[in-house]
């Protein structure tokens, strides 16, 4: 063929091409001089660059499906922005439909892929039945990252919907379902970002409709993996349909995308189910939204008519349903300024609960609390983060750090991937997300915590000023953290000067609210009380109340006064008797306000305040004022996490106080929403159990209790000792119920019945070790608690031998050596039994000649006519024990 | 050939022939096994499930060596030869279900005597993806060759560099000149667009 030199010219250019980067391509080029032959060339590294073995699989179809690791690909199931989707088989360790998201890879270097391993494993994370499940991630042998997600089939929510001629209720209760998904997995601190009916599909599920989310967060994982550098947050408002798109997030450039993005994405797809349209034809958002209601009405009869149709409803009926409340919730989720929206997926779903129910939405104004509710509603993850629940969370954020060591992760890694979160999550000036992450990405709560979080925060702690110094706000935020954290990890001290230097720079930014502070001022206080200066952290409360007291004025003029009150006692040395009577005061004014969310969250922030001042002397009162904040929590509180702290709280004060009842109830309570929360290995659950155990054992429950405690032993079996306080109690429960037993004189029968139930005698007649050594771990562990909870002095000669037989069982020979040398000595005849271990302890300890001298007692025993086979095991065991 | 086997025994003879086999010879016995394979394997699968196209050819492969290994050699025509077979068995299947989109009435005429394999797109694409790689034969042999042992016969690089007798470098150098060649010949996206 005439051309085929230029073709083997082609190649050969091409494959030295290939390796240039593109100016030495550009010089390579200038050198040839032949423009046809360069532009050919051209083409083909163009598509050279595009290429991945999925887009070549697209391209051609005929191929069979090359194999990545486990999964074979079999189809493409279409390109999105960021790349292929193909659909594959995995074929170990089991057989499923999954999809594969390929990313064109840019680069090969590891820092890429360790960002998108982190990615993918924060991902992973995400575990809720609405959200398609991560699986897996990887590299393809051509350096392509990939994610491997769950298959959905099914078909957008409005076509679903549509389709179906779901009526207004369906529509919103499947919606509902969404927002909670959404929720979820902004609980864990991962954002969407692109969310829009093709990407939330609903799947037929024994004849109910089941949504799906599909891409959570892949928009980040895709867009930041193939990073050169390690610039956190890539530029990724290019990635998304605009359609659906928040202002902020349209706005080229701006890497402030928070959560509340998807809150503006979700009010569009609620637009468009309620209303089949969207509520803009042009890009990006719209600057005026018309209310739904109004674009329904906007519509010829005949469109109407078949809009309402599709709802299986009349055209009035439509328009009277959209018309307020929906209307409301609708704006109010798509408001321009994300300030205005609604603050978390979750009080968008509630705002649709209400609806429901007929309750007033919080998105509709004239309501009575509705100043107090939008006050709590800008600054709830602020309040929230303050009090109770953030003291709560103190010990989350010192017993989790733990995880991540534990995970492997470099100590560099890990300070990055704090300050990283710390950077993103002040920009949304959440704290309490901070440590909602800490709370959700680690497996909490078994190992030592608050030595790493303290070297992770000396390490950053310094870096501050210069990191954030031009940026007063973030620096601000990021002081409050790591403030909080020092607080968290013991570390008072090192903690003031972050949140001194947090409060004064949020007192000089012109644009605060107030209420930002509130969180700081409860860190202040807990700190100051913890250094000593009692009477600064009752400054700091006092300030905590005038702040929230005047933003309850604006809905209960009278509350305000209360308030006021309380901020004065608060000052008050010694004043917590009438203190706790004020706010007792001010409370039943709270209880009259409409019941919701926020209100809640409002009283749980400001009870965590007024907790400090409940000294112990009015500890009574004290805690029937928490119960009825308890109550009054319970009854609004969602189904979250941070609705289970103050009721395992509450019962944990409950069961110190001696009200069991309450105790047992709150904690039973506790444990059904974790269950729910299918929340494991978590302090939560270590410490709702231990309450529930002993509130059980000591309410006549004690079986019941024992199972519990056991259990939960058995759990934290081989806890490090370094492990959190939480997980410390929980594994001592066991000691700590028989040493209240023993407080209330209760231990013996108890021990009788418990015992028994071991098939072992009470207290009082000795535990035989051969028994012992029959005996459940389980058991044992009860048995060494009971005896040492028996004061010294008060110990038989036989407690002593049981005591000493457990011991040396649990390998604390000196300790076992004492009793059972204790109780030789006061045992006219030792029993064989009593011998044997002395042997056996003597032998640990080293004393040969001692050891004989008890063989040689137990030889004497059964050579003096005691052939039992309990004896003669006896000698057996301490012989083979003497000669080992 | 009745005898299942008959097809096999034969061409496990003609690759013991190490080099003295051509092409020619060896082409149509591989389709024929490929196809008895297909339709063996297929009757016995669970209902919905489709066998993909290079399992059926590793598959043909085993059957061979259980007779015994014919050698490098033997090893090196096989699959030279499977590939094609397989391209062509594809192409086949795709100008069927044309003809028989294009003419109802002809569906009785024209037993589907293969049942589908596997693959990822509408049979038009095969064809021509077909055209296109027949295209890069005649232009670029070699890396048209990668391809085809890639793709339709299933073959890792590792493979298919001493099969060519070229180094692993070069086979890769060749695959990636060949991607870029098809995809631009195919009109791919060079960039993400929707």
């Amino acid at each position: 063929m005439s051309d085929q030199p230029d073709l083997h010219r082609l190649r050969d250019l091409f494959d030295r091409a290939a390796e240039l980067d593109a100016n030495a391509r550009e010089q390579l080029f200038a050198s040839i001089g032949d423009e046809v032959l360069i532009e050919r060339c051209r083409a083909l590294l163009k598509q050279d660059a595009a290429a991945t073995v999925p887009a070549l699989q697209h391209s051609l179809g005929s191929m069979p499906p090359p194999r990545i690791g486990n999964y074979e690909l079999l189809r493409s199931l279409g390109r999105g922005g960021m790349g292929e989707v193909m659909l594959a088989r995995q074929v170990e360790p089991v057989e499923r439909l999954v999809a594969l998201k390929f990313l064109r890879s840019q680069s090969e270097s590891p820092i890429a892929a360790e960002w998108f391993e982190q990615e993918r494993q924060t991902l992973a994370l995400m575990n809720h039945p609405c959200i398609a499940q991560i699986y897996d991630g990887g590299r393809t042998e051509d350096g392509t990252l990939y994610l491997v997600m769950e298959y959905v089939r099914g078909e957008p929510i409005t076509t679903y919907c549509d389709r179906r001629r779901l009526d207004v209720h369906a529509r919103l209760s499947l919606f509902a379902d969404v927002c909670a998904a959404v929720q979820h997995a902004h609980q864990k601190a991962v954002i969407h970002r692109d969310l829009k009916p093709d990407n939330v599909l609903v799947a037929e599920l024994d004849g109910a409709g089941l949504p799906k989310i599909i891409d959570f967060g892949i928009a980040r994982a895709l867009s930041r993996a193939p990073s050169r550098s390690l610039r956190p947050v890539e530029d990724v408002s290019v990635i998304g349909t605009p359609l659906y798109m928040s202002a902020e997030q349209l706005e080229p450039g701006n890497l402030g995308v928070d959560t509340r993005t998807d809150i503006y994405s979700l009010g569009v797809i609620l637009y468009e189910l309620l209303t089949g349209s969207l509520p803009t034809t042009g890009e990006g958002a719209p600057s005026v939204v018309p209310p739904p209601s109004a674009a329904v009405q906007g519509l010829d009869d005949v469109a109407r008519t078949a809009r309402a149709a599709s709802c299986s409803t009349k055209a009035h009926e439509l328009q009277r349903l959209l018309t307020g409340d929906l209307d409301a919730v609708v704006l109010r989720s798509m408001a321009k300024d994300r300030n205005d929206r609604y603050e978390s997926a979750a009080e968008l779903r509630a705002d649709l609960v209400h609806f429901r129910k007929h309750e007033p939405v919080t998105a509709l104004p004239p309501s009575p609390g509705y100043l107090v509710r939008r006050f709590i509603r800008r600054h709830r993850t602020l309040v929230a983060a303050a009090t109770l629940v953030a003291i709560s969370l103190l010990a989350v954020v010192a017993s989790t750090t733990w995880g991540m060591l534990a995970a492997g992760r470099a100590r560099d890694t890990l300070a990055s991937m704090h300050e990283r979160d710390l950077l993103q999550l002040t920009r949304v000036g959440a704290q309490m997300e901070f440590t909602d992450l800490v709370l959700f990405h680690l497996d909490p709560g078994t190992g030592d915590s608050s030595g790493s979080l303290r070297e992770v925060l000396d390490q950053l702690a310094p870096t501050i000023a210069a990191r954030y110094g031009v940026r007063p706000r973030e620096e601000a935020g990021v002081r409050a953290s790591v403030g909080h954290a020092y607080v968290a990890a013991g570390e008072p001290r090192k903690a003031m000067p972050h949140l001194l230097r947090a409060f004064e720079l949020m007192q000089k930014d012109g644009g605060r609210q107030d209420t930002a502070l509130l969180p700081v001022l409860n860190d202040l206080a807990r700190a100051s009380r913890l250094v000593g200066s009692s009477q600064k952290g009752n400054d700091y409360l006092a300030m905590v109340l005038e702040i929230g007291g005047a933003e309850l004025r604006r809905a209960e003029p009278g509350l305000a006064r209360s308030f006021d009150e309380l901020a004065r006692l608060a000052r008050t040395e010694g004043g917590d008797a009438e203190f706790l009577r004020a706010f007792d005061a001010a409370l039943t004014t709270i209880e009259r306000l409409p019941r919701n969310d926020h209100v809640s969250r409002l009283v749980v922030a400001l009870t965590g305040a007024t907790g400090l001042m409940i000294a112990d002397a009015n500890i009574g009162n004290g805690s029937a004022l928490l119960t009825r904040i308890g109550r009054f929590v319970e009854s609004t509180y969602d189904d979250e996490v941070d609705a289970v702290i103050p009721v395992v709280r509450l019962s944990e004060r409950m069961l110190r106080l001696g009200s069991l009842q309450d105790a047992k109830r709150l904690a039973a309570e506790g444990r059904a929403t974790l269950d729910r929360l299918a929340i494991g290995r978590h302090w939560l659950r270590f410490q709702t159990e231990r309450v529930l155990g002993l509130a059980l054992s000591l309410d006549g429950e004690a079986a019941a209790g024992e199972v519990l405690l056991l259990a939960l032993r058995e759990q934290l079996r081989d806890l490090s000792p370094a492990a959190n306080e939480h997980a410390r109690a929980a594994a001592n429960a066991l000691k700590e119920l028989c040493t209240r037993l023993q407080a209330s004189g209760q231990l013996a029968g108890f021990l009788d019945a418990s015992l028994l139930r071991w098939r072992k005698a009470a207290l009082g007649t000795a535990w035989w070790p051969a028994e012992i050594d029959d005996a459940p771990p389980l058991a044992r562990d009860l048995a060494l608690g009971a005896v040492e909870a028996i004061g010294t002095e008060d110990r038989t000669a036989l407690d002593r031998m049981t005591l000493g037989a457990l011991l040396l069982r649990h390998d604390r020979s000196e300790p076992a050596l004492v009793e059972l040398e204790a109780a030789a000595a006061k045992l006219p005849a030792p029993p064989c039994e009593l011998l044997a271990d002395l042997a056996r302890a003597r032998v640990r300890l080293g004393n040969r000649l001692g050891a004989e001298a008890a063989v040689l007692a137990l030889e004497a025993v059964v050579a003096g006519g005691d052939a039992s086979p309990r004896a003669r095991a006896s000698l057996a065991r301490a012989r083979s024990d003497l000669h080992r | 050939m009745s005898d299942p086997n008959a097809g096999i025994d034969a061409l496990a003879d003609l690759l013991k022939q190490g080099d003295r086999i051509t092409a020619e010879r060896l082409l149509p016995l591989v389709y024929e096994d490929l196809r008895q394979l297909a339709r063996g394997r297929i009757a016995r699968l669970a209902p919905g499930k489709t066998m993909r196209a290079t399992e059926l050819v590793h598959e043909a492969w085993m059957r061979i060596v259980a007779g015994g290994d014919p050698g490098w050699e033997g090893r090196t025509h096989f699959f030279g030869a499977a590939a094609n077979a397989m391209r062509n068995i594809l192409v086949d299947q795709a100008r069927r279900r044309g003809a028989l989109k294009r003419d109802n009435k002809r569906k009785e005429s024209l037993p589907t005597d293969v049942p589908e394999l596997e693959h990822g797109l509408p049979y038009a694409d095969i064809l021509t993806v077909h055209e296109a790689l027949q295209e890069l034969e005649r232009e670029h042999a070699r890396p048209a060759q990668v391809v085809l042992l890639r793709f339709f016969g299933g073959l890792q690089m590792a493979d298919i560099a001493p099969m060519l007798a070229i180094s692993l470098p070069t086979a890769e150098r060749d695959w990636r000149f060949a991607r870029a060649w098809l995809q631009d010949r195919l009109g791919a996206p060079s960039s993400s667009d929707e």
